[in-house]
């Protein structure tokens, strides 16, 4: 059965993206254009990892990431930003890991299989 | 002594013995203090009180043959018989004129004579006469008058050494003061001033001749006329430079030892003057100052400053050889009392001078530095806009580059659009990469400027650079002096903008190119100058290229070099591109030295 991510990140083109590119690595793809519609969809589904972006407009993804650990605290998430910034606030540090953002996806699908144990 | 009366209508009995008018009233004139005769219409004296004898001087010849007028007139040599003819014949009164009387001793008195008629029942039987004695007075008014002169001298001084608070001025204003007639007088006048930290006197400035030739010149100079102190002094120091050069010369080279029991250390100590008329056993230690001085009769005054003594002055009349009176040598003091004063007030006052500059340079440095802060806030407001339209660029770039990437996944690489799908993602790196150094640059920007020391600097981005395993090869000088050098700057900032200079001079340089690292201060600035040698063919390319990267307005110079360059800007430090000696070119950065 194939490993079922979730992408959050209020840009839609974005969320476009990631759903393209993890499908074609084989993956399925939840998408939330919101820290609260995340944490919505978490709850109905089974989830094995989470792409996560910090600033957002309705919720801030550090707090979307402390709720999702203290529901699931085994659950991987991946912290997704344009900023860098956010690597020194302690909060960030509940994540397994923290990538800036780039057109070069190569890292972080990298990442997502070593995290989920998917062969290349 | 007693006068003696007698009637003038009765024969006379004895050499003042002659008829008398009024003779019992006559008694009540004997003791008064003032000079009474009175003689007839005959002009023969018929009485004299004991003033009166006291002035013509009783005891002597001139007494015994002062019989009448003419006698009194020759003795006097004053005329008197006309002037009491007058009166006895016209009622009238007659006033002398002040004369000099030169009585018993040689002493001077100062004289005049009134005469009055004698009258008795309308009747005139002679005359009276009064010698007036204005000997004291005229010496009070001289005394007053000279007194007067040593209060103006001592203003005009005053005042002349209120004009100026330049302690050589000062200098050349006592002396004058004390040398010119129209003040104190002195041929000669030698100034020492205290050295607390040798305990000596050292010779500061003298005016004067050295000798009687010179004198004859200087005093020729000198215009003559009625002038004043004030125009005295304005007319030396205009003309300050073609005087005094030998006595100046001699008192410069002058020092004395205040350890050994000398004239000069009684003085400083006692802070009394003394006015030494020979040379005596008082000065036998002094000797060598003296004859260096050429001076065996002089006056030492103190000058005191709140109770010190701060130095002397010694006066001499070489050239004259006049003798100095302790009454001059007592004004040289009250004169050099406010010498003191004006020489403690222009060192205070030159002390405030180099304190105001000290002060208006550090007005002008937190100027500086206020603008600076002013441009750095400004730069700091727009590093933050950067930050902030960097990463709002961010997202979209990702995303075009990510489809971009998956669009060209899914092409086939013979495909033309392939290439195009290629080009786009290299290029969306690339913007990639820009945005990244413009972050790092303007996040940077927290102002925290710190004291660092440029050789902690320097060791830590050597660290980095091999850390990173940097292709450059970078060597310090094991004999440079490694004081610190202190400079306020972001430490980070600075050794990350050190580290990109050396990486981008290391890429014009060719392969395996060592450069090496020299630390070294001025007065104001602290630098760090790098080196390199190469061979001289490449040394035009090598040049070209780091002048091009130094040009802020140039365009082609990678945007990580010109971020360093702004970075090490921001932080006060200017980069440059010199030559050594050996015509070597090199790259230097200069932060300004932070005062400790």
């Amino acid at each position: 059965m194939n490993a079922t991510i979730m992408c959050v990140d209020d840009e839609l083109n974005l969320l476009r993206l990631y759903e393209q590119v993890l499908a074609e690595d084989g993956f399925r793809v939840v998408s939330a254009r919101s820290g609260t519609e995340a944490l919505d969809k978490i709850h109905a589904q089974q989830v094995d990892l989470v792409v996560l972006d910090i600033k957002m407009d309705d919720k801030d993804g550090l707090d979307v990431l402390r709720e999702m650990k203290m529901e699931n605290p085994d659950l991987p998430v991946i912290l997704h930003s344009a900023y860098s910034t956010y690597k020194s606030d302690f909060k960030s540090w509940l994540a397994v890991d923290y990538l800036v953002k780039s057109a070069d996806l190569t890292s972080l699908r990298a990442r997502i299989r070593e995290l989920l144990g998917v062969d290349d | 002594m007693c006068a003696y009366h007698s009637n003038p209508t009765e024969p006379s009995t004895g050499k003042f013995e002659r008829q008398t008018p009024m003779a019992s009233a006559w008694t009540q004139f004997d003791r008064i203090p003032v000079a009474i005769f009175a003689a007839n219409n005959d002009g023969e004296i018929f009485y004299t009180n004991d003033r009166f004898l006291q002035i013509v001087d009783h005891d002597s010849s001139a007494v015994d043959c002062c019989h009448g007028l003419a006698d009194l007139e020759n003795l006097l040599s004053t005329e008197l018989i006309r002037p009491a003819r007058q009166v006895i014949e016209q009622r009238t009164t007659f006033e002398s004129g002040q004369f000099i009387f030169v009585g018993a001793g040689g002493r001077y008195y100062l004289l005049s004579i009134s005469l009055s008629p004698l009258m008795l029942d309308d009747t005139c039987h002679g005359v009276f006469g009064i010698l007036q004695d204005s000997t004291e007075t005229a010496d009070a008014s001289e005394s007053l008058r000279r007194r007067i002169k040593e209060l103006n001298t001592i203003e005009e001084i005053s005042q002349a050494l209120h004009s100026t608070m330049k302690t050589d001025d000062i200098l050349r204003i006592i002396l004058t003061g004390a040398t010119c007639k129209e003040g104190l007088g002195f041929n000669r006048a030698f100034l020492f001033l205290l050295n607390e930290g040798e305990n000596c006197l050292e010779g500061k400035m003298a005016i004067g001749p050295s000798n009687a030739e010179e004198a004859g010149r200087i005093w020729g100079e000198i215009p003559q006329g009625n002038r004043t102190l004030s125009e005295v002094l304005a007319a030396y120091l205009q003309n300050v430079a073609n005087h005094d050069i030998e006595v100046n010369r001699i008192v410069r080279s002058l020092k004395i030892d205040l350890s050994a029991p000398t004239m000069f250390r009684q003085v400083m100590e006692s802070g009394h003057w003394c006015n030494i008329d020979s040379l005596c056993e008082a000065v036998v230690h002094d000797t060598g100052v003296l004859q260096a001085l050429n001076t065996h009769r002089f006056a030492v005054v103190p000058l005191l400053s709140r109770g010190k003594s701060i130095g002397v002055i010694l006066a001499d009349n070489l050239i004259t050889g006049k003798q100095t009176e302790d009454n001059t040598v007592h004004l040289l003091q009250i004169f050099a009392d406010h010498a003191a004063s004006a020489i403690e007030n222009a060192g205070l006052f030159e002390e405030i001078e180099v304190k105001a500059a000290s002060l208006e340079k550090a007005n002008l440095k937190l100027e500086q530095v206020q603008k600076q802060i002013a441009a750095i806030e400004k730069s700091s407001l727009m590093a933050e806009i950067t930050y902030k339209i960097a990463h709002e660029l961010r997202n979209p770039i990702t995303i075009i580059g990510g489809f971009a990437a998956l669009l060209n996944r899914n092409l086939n690489p013979a495909d033309k659009s392939s290439e195009y799908g290629r080009i786009i993602v290299e290029e969306t790196l690339r913007v990639e990469k820009a945005l990244a150094e413009v972050l790092n640059f303007s996040k940077s920007f927290a102002l925290d400027r710190v004291r660092c020391d440029l050789w902690e600097i320097v060791a830590a981005t050597v660290d980095v650079l091999e850390q990173t395993h940097s292709p450059v090869t970078i060597e310090l000088d094991p004999d440079d002096d490694k004081s610190p050098l202190h400079v306020r700057v972001n430490r980070d900032q600075t050794v990350q903008s050190l580290h990109d200079i050396i990486e981008a001079v290391g890429s014009c340089l060719p392969d395996s190119t060592p450069m090496r690292l020299r630390l070294g201060s001025s007065e104001a600035a602290q630098r760090i100058e790098l080196h390199w040698q190469i061979e001289p063919e490449e040394h035009e390319r090598v040049t070209s290229l780091l002048a091009e990267m130094l040009d802020t307005r140039a365009t082609g110079s990678s945007l990580r070099l010109t971020l360093a360059f702004e970075t090490v800007r921001y932080n006060g430090g200017e980069p440059g591109l010199a030559a050594s000696a050996a015509q070597d070119k090199y790259l230097f950065i200069e932060y300004p030295a932070m005062e400790e």
